[in-house]
């Protein structure tokens, strides 16, 4: 690869200085872009590629191995007319208000304690160790712990003499028993990114806090929120991306059920794409998920920076 | 408040926190607990009621079954083997790339930063489908080329490295110029020695991201022989409806590897999440 770049390099070279652009100008350029190729030509072929392809096939009708034909945009209407996708989304969003709210406060509120607790890190680790196994194979955990017979939720129910629950077969619960799954195992993630941003805050605003009289839950709220709130709206746009595409859980605990109660965007994309071979309109329900992501998370930047700067 | 209201209240207020933590500690730990205490137990045991807490008879028999009924050894070394190559791999294009961006000025590299970062907010759900039909032509569909290639595009360690490296003195670089490194030694004595840590870090997320990776292997592999972790448990949970601890020692060995990861390399999981939150 070396010798081929160098044999490329003389007559790139000689080109652009018949030019007259600088011979170092051209020499930096060439070795800017041989550190880059790599790189850039996996985020080409994977990236670029794929989404242009992905808008481009949102415009055809046809199966992912059969001939395509270009229909324009008739596929939009059809998909967002089609009730399965208006309650895939309606779903997917209420998951997202179900499980970022959680594990943002609970996060900040388990960091803010942390100061006061000793064996840091033993419990910073115990809290982040759901996070380290795959979202496929915690669902396969979560699905005995909720099992209606044998799983220990149901039977610590029974030991309080509570109702046991059809956690995953009941069309009302099975959304936020799903939803209990990835708080659990993100709460963690977003514990250790308070921690270190709290770290950051200097002791001393918190003493000239003291002095203006700024104790307890008001230095919280206008010192420690203020200050973090970057990281704030770093976690909130980490977990509305991740958030809006979930579906691992939804593939090993439901598969969309029951009554399609938890069916989310991807999981009808899923369907569409690699089930019924509906390519087109898998590749449509993808450019709307994508717009959905992108108006969330900007509206979110656009509302937090500007309270930010004042 | 008196002082001495005041150190009570305080007390209390610590009191408070420890049980909280220890709650919350018990919640995140308790599920691994339970799922480790049933794959220890026989068949008879995981359906008595109420349910063990602890297995009267404890049996490495799950163990036996989950090691010697299936491939699952060829399973888990698909899984390293994928995780561990995406890994290395960009830690070594990726810290190529973000020199690029923090050490030259080139023709059209704002434009190209801007697009890199427009698309950290693309998930591959988004892109699946053209990567599926990508890897087909390809020719590396069912292999385990199909799982290592397409998340080589996810551009965040690029930004990582570029971050780090350009609070490197470009004075270095200059001088190993002079003393007639190539450009590529200058990158490697230079740069390379300097950012170890943070190649770590992006080696360690990288790996775990990979090793957790479920909708890629459910779209690009079907055969046994390419079979990851990930997809081979939750196709086990299927299989073995009524046999719980098998499905539980599955998921336990499954574990380990990461655990051992994460026990050896702790410092480098909570830095990794803390630079991308902080420094991002």
């Amino acid at each position: 690869m070396y010798a081929i770049l160098k044999k490329m390099r003389a007559p790139i070279l000689s080109a652009f200085e018949r030019r007259g652009v600088k011979r170092s100008t051209i020499s930096r350029n060439l070795v800017a872009y041989a550190f880059l190729a790599p790189s850039l030509a996996f985020f080409v072929v994977f990236m670029i590629i794929p989404v242009i392809w992905t808008f481009g096939l949102s415009l055809q009708e046809g199966g992912l191995l059969r001939a395509t034909s270009f229909i324009g945009l008739s596929n939009y209407p059809t998909v967002i007319r089609d009730p399965r996708f208006r309650i895939a989304m309606l779903n997917t969003l209420l998951y997202a208000v179900m499980v970022i709210p959680a594990v943002l406060t609970m996060g900040l509120f388990l960091a803010v304690l942390l100061r006061q607790v000793v064996f840091k890190t033993f419990f910073k680790s115990a809290v982040f160790f759901p996070h380290l196994s795959a979202m496929a194979i915690a669902a396969v955990v979560f699905s005995y712990m909720v099992h209606p017979e044998f799983g220990p939720l149901n039977q610590m129910l029974r030991l309080l003499h509570l109702p046991a629950q059809n956690w995953l077969g009941d069309p009302q619960l099975a959304l936020p028993t799903v939803a209990l799954l990835e708080i659990w195992r993100s709460l963690g993630f977003n514990v250790i990114v308070y921690v270190a941003a709290l770290g950051r805050v200097p002791e001393e605003i918190y003493e000239a806090g003291r002095l203006d009289g700024a104790h307890g839950w008001s230095a919280f709220w206008h010192i420690t929120v203020p200050l973090i709130k970057p990281v704030i709206l770093f976690t909130l746009v980490m977990a509305t991306v991740w958030n809006l595409q979930m579906f691992d859980s939804v593939f090993v605990l439901t598969r969309g059920g029951p009554v399609y109660s938890t069916a989310t965007v991807v999981w009808f994309l899923y369907d569409n794409a690699f089930y019924y071979d509906k390519v087109g309109i898998a590749a449509t329900i993808a450019i709307l998920l994508l717009l959905v992501t992108l108006v969330l998370t900007l509206i979110q930047v656009r509302v937090l920076r500007s309270e930010v700067e004042y | 408040m008196t002082s001495s209201g005041r150190v009570t209240s305080y007390r209390l207020a610590r009191v408070l926190a420890h049980a909280i933590w220890i709650v919350a500690a018990v919640i995140a730990l308790f599920p691994f607990y339970f799922a480790f205490s049933t794959s220890l137990k026989n068949t008879h045991s995981q359906f008595t009621y109420p349910p063990e807490w602890f297995p009267s008879s404890p049996t490495l028999a799950n163990y036996q079954y989950v090691l010697g009924g299936m491939p699952y050894l060829r399973y888990m070394a698909n899984s390293l083997v994928v995780a561990s190559t995406v890994a290395v791999l960009k830690v070594i294009f990726d810290s190529m790339a973000g020199y690029a961006f923090a050490k030259f000025r080139f023709f059209g590299k704002k434009i190209l930063f801007a697009v890199i970062l427009s698309t950290l907010m693309i998930p591959l759900a988004v892109r699946i489908i053209p990567t599926f039909l990508i890897v087909r032509r390809l020719g590396i569909f069912d292999t385990l080329w199909a799982l290592i290639l397409p998340p080589l595009a996810y551009p965040m360690g690029i930004f990582m490295m570029a971050q780090f490296i350009a609070t490197l003195p470009s004075e270095l670089q200059d001088a190993a110029r002079v003393d007639g490194c190539s450009e590529f030694g200058v990158f490697r004595h230079t740069v390379l020695p300097l950012i170890k840590p943070v190649l770590a870090t992006l080696a360690i997320f990288t790996f775990l991201w990979q090793w957790t990776e479920f909708l890629l292997p459910l779209i690009m592999t079907y055969s046994p022989k390419v079979m990851v972790l990930t997809l081979a448990i939750a196709n086990l949970k299927g299989q073995l409806l009524t046999n719980w601890g098998a499905v539980m020692a599955a998921t336990f060995l499954a574990l380990l590897p990461i655990l051992a990861l994460f026990v050896l390399f702790q410092r480098y999981f909570i830095e990794g999440i803390t630079l991308g939150a902080i420094k991002g």
